[in-house]
């Protein structure tokens, strides 16, 4: 019966939720407020996406979700336990590539496993599984320094996924990539979100990447970063492939209704 | 591509060939060519001048004025060849040298051979360094990684720094005795607050993205210094220390002078006293010799130990 409950609860309370969400920095003796009153959800196995005009707080939001920062004001649920500290029920994908060059991408995605699996034997092989699920099994012993950016990409996302979280949280990951890698990560992310039914909260500033991999949109709005719009994308996913065909006329209408958002959020600023 | 490596590498071979062969060169012009430098006269035949005897370097003008005074009084002039100072023996004076140095036994049957001195200096050099990695390595790390540490820690290091080592001497005997210790305490006050400062800065240099990364990962603040920060230090904190060993040859010299004098100080002032100036160069070739290879072995084994630096994009 309890066990019941509690699965009842599960499904009522967001994986996810930011709840009058507020952070005011001090920058030389002028307080600044970066976020104001954000409240957001995001459900069990959706993959939602953040969109804004560089200075919205966008990663200042993230870095609180990961809590690498602290809230000012209101705060971050996880299942309903408010974050106050970085935790491995959190993954995190920085956009700079942050793999520890001194560790092997094995020992990489072995570094959360610690407090899974004491015996280092096991939690190797714990970690050679994370490794090839993201398709490096042959690099196992190579350092990040030997890989390309999007195999450093594919590791950090592995190591972030290895010790389990509720969510994935991923700060601009394949900014740094170019066009092309960055449209094979962004299939790979989604199969891997489809398979292993992730959670996943996904930074960009690109917002074409938002409607490919998305299906639900937050717009972010500057000064203060505030919450101006929520969009449910609608389009179908291909059925193989997952992410959506960008040269849909639907597509293009969704690009457009994002693009006039985020135009009116940094006009309203200038008025 | 591969082949303007190759050339590069070539170039860059010439060119540390040739830093040490330009100096080698002017001192050979120097010794060698007559009329070059040659400030003096080494008398080959005193003639009638009463003070002059064979291989006695004197002054030039001085040379003139007796040869002068000789011949104007009818007697029988000096002769001489043009030479150098005594402080600059020729290259080969110095070649021969590097090998007696090594052969000749000592003087007096309390002296040491060449080596002995040469190897002792090593081990006080060891020793010193040793002492001042054991704790301030450490202490520098935990100030660059924890501020409430640095600040503790760290004003009095400044402070200190400024201490200089040599001043030290005659209170490290004092307390220490006339031997070996207050050697190896120089050379620990020499290094250790630099060591401090410097190690503390290179912590404090890691990019903080490392951290962040273990903390989402679940590690706390004992596995974050441990698995993070001194891992993440280590190339760095290789290289500092390199610099810092180069520091501690620096106050070996003073180290040596006090108490009982010891080692390759000794050597060279004692060779200096008997004006053997060849002897002084070629102990000042080793000392150079030892420096540059230690730091060219450390620098290899350097690179063996942190492979992960090296950059392999063939894997794309």
């Amino acid at each position: 019966m309890a066990r019941a409950n509690i699965e009842a609860d599960s499904q009522t309370v967001a994986k996810l939720a930011f709840r009058n969400l507020g952070k005011t920095f001090t920058v030389q003796g002028k307080r600044k407020q970066a976020l104001k009153d954000i409240n957001m959800d995001v459900q069990t196995g959706e993959f939602v996406a953040i969109v804004g005009a560089s200075g919205c707080g966008k990663s200042t939001l993230i870095r609180i979700a990961a809590g690498l920062e602290s809230a000012s004001e209101g705060g971050i649920y996880v299942e309903g336990n408010r974050v106050s500290r970085p935790g491995n029920d959190r993954g995190m994908v920085f956009q700079q590539f942050s793999l520890f060059p001194w560790l092997s991408v094995k020992e990489n995605v072995m570094f959360g496993l610690q407090e899974q699996y004491p015996n280092k034997h096991r939690r190797a092989e714990a970690a050679l599984i994370w490794v090839d699920r993201v398709g490096l099994g042959e690099f196992a012993d190579y350092y990040p320094n030997q890989l390309s950016g999007g195999m450093q990409q594919r590791v950090a996302i592995a190591r972030a996924l290895a010790p389990g979280p509720k969510v994935l949280l991923m700060d601009e990951p394949f900014a740094a990539l170019d066009a092309q890698t960055r449209s094979r990560m962004q299939r790979h992310l989604l199969e891997i979100w489809r398979k292993l039914n992730i959670t996943v909260v996904f930074i960009t500033h690109d917002l074409e990447e938002a409607v490919l991999l998305a299906d639900k949109i937050f717009v972010l709005a500057p000064n203060p970063g505030r919450l101006v719009a929520t969009l449910p994308v609608e389009i179908q996913r291909s059925k193989d492939v997952l992410e959506r065909d960008k040269y849909i006329p639907a597509f293009a209408a969704v690009l457009k209704e994002l693009s006039d958002l985020l135009m009116q959020s940094v006009a309203s600023e200038h008025e | 591509m591969k082949q303007d490596e190759a050339a590069d590498l070539r170039t860059k071979r010439a060119l540390t060939l040739g830093s040490f062969l330009l100096p080698l060169l002017l001192w050979t012009l120097v010794s060698y060519v007559p009329g070059l430098w040659q400030p003096l006269i080494k008398i080959v035949n005193p003639g009638d001048v009463s003070f002059y005897r064979v291989d006695m370097l004197v002054e030039i003008e001085q040379f003139a004025a007796q040869k002068k005074i000789t011949l104007d009084a009818g007697a029988t002039p000096p002769s001489g060849e043009p030479a150098n100072p005594v402080y600059l023996p020729a290259p080969h004076e110095v070649a021969i040298a590097l090998y007696t140095s090594f052969v000749k036994p000592p003087v007096r049957r309390s002296e040491v051979w060449f080596h002995q001195s040469i190897w002792h200096s090593v081990t006080i050099i060891f020793w010193g360094f040793l002492y001042s990695c054991l704790l301030g390595v450490p202490l520098g790390v935990l100030c660059g990684a924890y501020r409430p540490v640095s600040n503790l820690a760290e004003p009095f290091v400044e402070f200190a720094r400024y201490f200089p080592a040599p001043a030290f001497g005659a209170l490290a005997v004092a307390i220490l005795g006339i031997h070996d210790a207050p050697k190896i305490a120089i050379i620990f006050i020499g290094t250790f607050f630099q060591m401090v400062l410097v190690v503390a800065n290179t912590t404090r240099r890691l990019d903080v993205r490392y951290l962040e990364a273990a903390q989402t990962l679940g590690a706390n603040r004992l596995r974050q210094l441990v698995q993070v920060v001194v891992p993440g230090i280590l190339p760095e904190l290789y290289k500092d220390l390199r610099i810092l060993l180069g520091w501690a040859w620096t106050y070996l010299i003073v180290a040596e002078l006090i108490g009982t004098s010891s080692g390759i100080t000794w050597f060279i002032t004692q060779q200096a006293r008997y004006k053997n100036f060849d002897m002084v160069f070629a102990a000042l070739i080793i000392l150079g010799l030892i420096g540059l290879l230690s730091d060219l072995v450390l620098d290899r084994m350097g690179r063996r130990l942190f492979p992960w630096q090296e950059k392999r994009l063939g894997a794309r």
